[in-house]
């Protein structure tokens, strides 16, 4: 039982950082309409902001993950405007290759900016471990998961209560018709971005500490989150982030009970036995053509 | 619109040019003394992984090379040294690839590396059309030797030590220190495959048996799982199997899950990148590693010292290799003289006692310097043993 619940604390702790991910591709996605394969080296830059803070400007760590979350902000709006906004209107070939160009020369230009060696940044919070019914965590993964879910929860409200929110899922559900009643779909894009760049600055501000920094390190988190958008329902944020938690969960449990050298296989093949079932995803909805 | 889509492609396009500058920025081709055979410059190509999650192979290894190009050409002599690259991006393809741009465009002399053994077998198939040779100082593929040499491809040249030597050796060490159980976690990758599959054979032979083979992804950077599962395999010992930025990281998780035992590696773990990347100088205490070469620097202080000077950081197990890799490449062309023919036989006559120990050839062209056993003690890097691997 405690070898059980080891794992799926672990579990958790992993879909809490896919998750975050996914919010943010999920939300561009939904909103802008691009699929961005950028978006982990926006968690790239946030990391490496967080890192300029502690070393460069001496912050501490609380001071230093706040100056990230903020720095996220014009960054965000920055690659909006070079390099989403001017494919917004075309085809998806055009803005797979952007997004995808911009993810290579964003990693290449950190390794000539900042090197390929691994940088650390350290929490108080790091060193001091836990110990609650037999399993061991760091006060960092109580901060992770805490944080993680503090933001979900204000970009819950965000959808729903306020205006610019509402308008975002318009525009999610008929870009057309809200195009026609003078929503700013442009606008609103930016916000989204803005948005998801500081979701990334988020996961830039906490999982850095449990790891390391280096130019490649948003790759794979992108591929889980990716995957956890596309079983979630494309542009579903929700489902996006429920999917995220559920491929951490899916990927701890077939490390822990059948082999580590295949549980990207198996949280692929779980992605595929959702589309097989569900082909909308969890938590998008079927669309009839005629 | 227009102007906003120029303003996209001039934004993409400046920084990949600016790299690709960068990249090549060590030499160009055609300046007329690129040939070798006569020419008194000789072109060192170097095959090394520049892009992605393994750049910093090629980052290291490219700036070992350039301390030594500098320490070979101050020395004067008939020849001069020339260092150029080529991206091979640490797998078979990319490694066919850097191989066939080094040999047919840059027009090299000899080719250094690569630090991958993916990308190494994947290049040395081009050597014998181009009657070229190839010297690598970090790969430790078995396949490298079995496929080099007498019977096979004879311009493959390997001076480091290959895993199933390593293995043999540090299974026994590690069953003499009276672990019965361990469990292994490596880098699933064709070097964590291969070790993985030398280490099996050995610890079945020295009577170790492993409880757990635990693989995980280069920089995935959450080990918990994994660890998590050593911790319930009953192991007495650990054997980390990668490099020291993910051993790093792994280390941390390994105190924050209160595992106690006693921890092994093969990579390049004991290092100072190891507790620059900690972040904390005490973690690594403890951890017994197998290495290629002598990572506290007291073997090579003139090279520590010139890196230092260029470079203001230590060198890693790549640049120490690299620049290794290059003496032996001066010794062979001091004794066979230049251009690709006079490099491969002057390779063959290598016989240097070099600060890693013996550097000689033998028929499948592997060299057997000697094996070390590094430890962190109160954060300090120390040498526990020195094995020799000759004979």
């Amino acid at each position: 039982m405690g070898f059980f619940l080891d794992q799926v604390v672990n579990g958790v702790i992993l879909g809490s950082q896919y998750a975050l991910i996914a919010a943010g591709l999920a939300l561009i996605f939904g909103v802008a309409g691009i699929v961005n394969f950028a978006h982990g080296e926006l968690f790239m830059v946030a990391a490496y902001a967080l890192y300029l803070g502690e070393s460069a400007l001496g912050l501490p760590y609380a001071a230093a993950a706040v100056f990230t979350v903020i720095v996220m902000v014009p960054v965000g709006g920055l690659f909006y405007g070079v390099v989403i906004r001017p494919v917004a209107g075309a085809g998806w070939q055009k803005q797979l290759v952007a997004t995808l160009a911009a993810s290579i020369v964003m990693v290449n230009l950190a390794i000539v900016l900042a090197g390929s060696l691994p940088k650390t940044v350290s929490s108080p919070l790091a060193a001091r471990v836990a110990v609650v019914g037999g399993v061991h965590f760091s006060l960092q993964r109580v901060l992770i998961l805490g944080c993680t879910l503090l933001s979900f929860a204000a970009l819950h409200m965000f959808l729903m209560r306020a205006k610019w929110g509402k308008g975002m899922r318009a525009l999610a559900q008929n870009r057309s018709a809200c195009a026609a009643v003078g929503i700013p779909v442009h606008r609103m894009g930016l916000l989204a971005v803005v948005i998801g760049s500081a979701l990334a600055g988020v996961a830039g501000a906490l999982i850095p500490v449990l790891s390391n920094i280096t130019p490649t390190m948003g790759l794979l988190l992108t591929i889980k989150g990716f995957a956890a958008v596309i079983m979630g329902g494309f542009g579903n944020v929700t489902g996006a982030i429920v999917s995220g938690f559920a491929l951490g969960l899916v990927e701890a449990m077939a490390m822990a009970y059948v082999s580590s050298a295949y549980a990207d296989a198996f949280v692929f093949g779980a992605l595929i036995v959702t589309l097989l079932l569900r082909p909308q995803g969890l938590f998008g909805h079927a669309v009839r053509v005629s | 619109m227009k102007d906003k889509r120029w303003r996209m492609v001039v934004a993409l396009l400046v920084p990949v040019i600016g790299l690709a500058a960068c990249q090549s920025s060590s030499a160009s081709p055609g300046n007329g003394s690129t040939t070798g055979n006569g020419s008194t410059t000789i072109r060192i190509g170097l095959s090394a992984s520049f892009s992605g999650a393994t750049a910093f192979y090629g980052q290291q290894a490219k700036a070992g090379a350039e301390v030594a190009v500098g320490e070979l050409n101050a020395k004067g002599g008939k020849y001069k040294y020339q260092l150029v690259t080529a991206d091979d991006q640490c797998t078979p393809d990319g490694g066919s690839s850097a191989f066939g741009n080094l040999l047919d465009v840059q027009r090299v002399d000899v080719i250094l590396g690569s630090p991958c053994s993916a990308a190494t077998l994947g290049g040395m198939t081009l050597l014998p059309a181009a009657k070229a040779p190839a010297l690598t100082v970090s790969s430790t593929s078995p396949a490298i030797t079995q496929q080099a040499g007498i019977g096979g491809n004879k311009y493959m040249w390997r001076m480091n030590i290959n895993d199933d030597v390593m293995a043999t050796v540090f299974s026994k060490y590690i069953a003499a220190q009276g672990i019965k159980k361990i469990a292994i976690i490596a880098v699933n990758s064709d070097f964590g495959q291969g070790a993985v599959a030398a280490y099996k054979k050995t610890f079945a032979a020295d009577a170790v048996t492993i409880t757990t083979t635990q693989f995980y992804t280069q920089g995935g950077g959450d080990f918990r799982t994994q660890l998590t599962n050593i911790g319930a395999s009953g192991a007495q010992a650990m054997l980390i199997i990668g490099a020291y930025q993910d051993a790093a990281v792994m280390m941390r998780q390994f105190k924050e899950l209160g595992l106690g035992i006693r921890v092994y590696a093969r990579g390049d773990v004991v290092s100072t990148g190891f507790q620059q990347a900690a972040g904390s100088p005490g973690l690594g205490n403890g951890i017994q590693e197998a290495d290629n070469w002598d990572p506290s620097y007291q073997a090579y202080p003139g090279f520590a010292k010139a890196y230092w000077q260029k470079f203001h950081g230590d060198p890693q197990s790549y640049a120490v290799q690299a620049w290794l890799g290059m003496q032996v490449i001066a010794q062979a062309v001091a004794a066979g003289g230049g251009g690709l023919a006079g490099i491969e036989r002057g390779l063959a006559t290598v016989s240097w006692s070099s600060p890693i120990g013996p550097v000689k050839f033998d028929a499948h062209h592997q060299a057997h310097h000697d094996m070390f056993i590094m430890t962190f003690d109160h954060g300090m890097i120390k040498m526990v043993k020195r094995i020799h691997t000759a004979g």
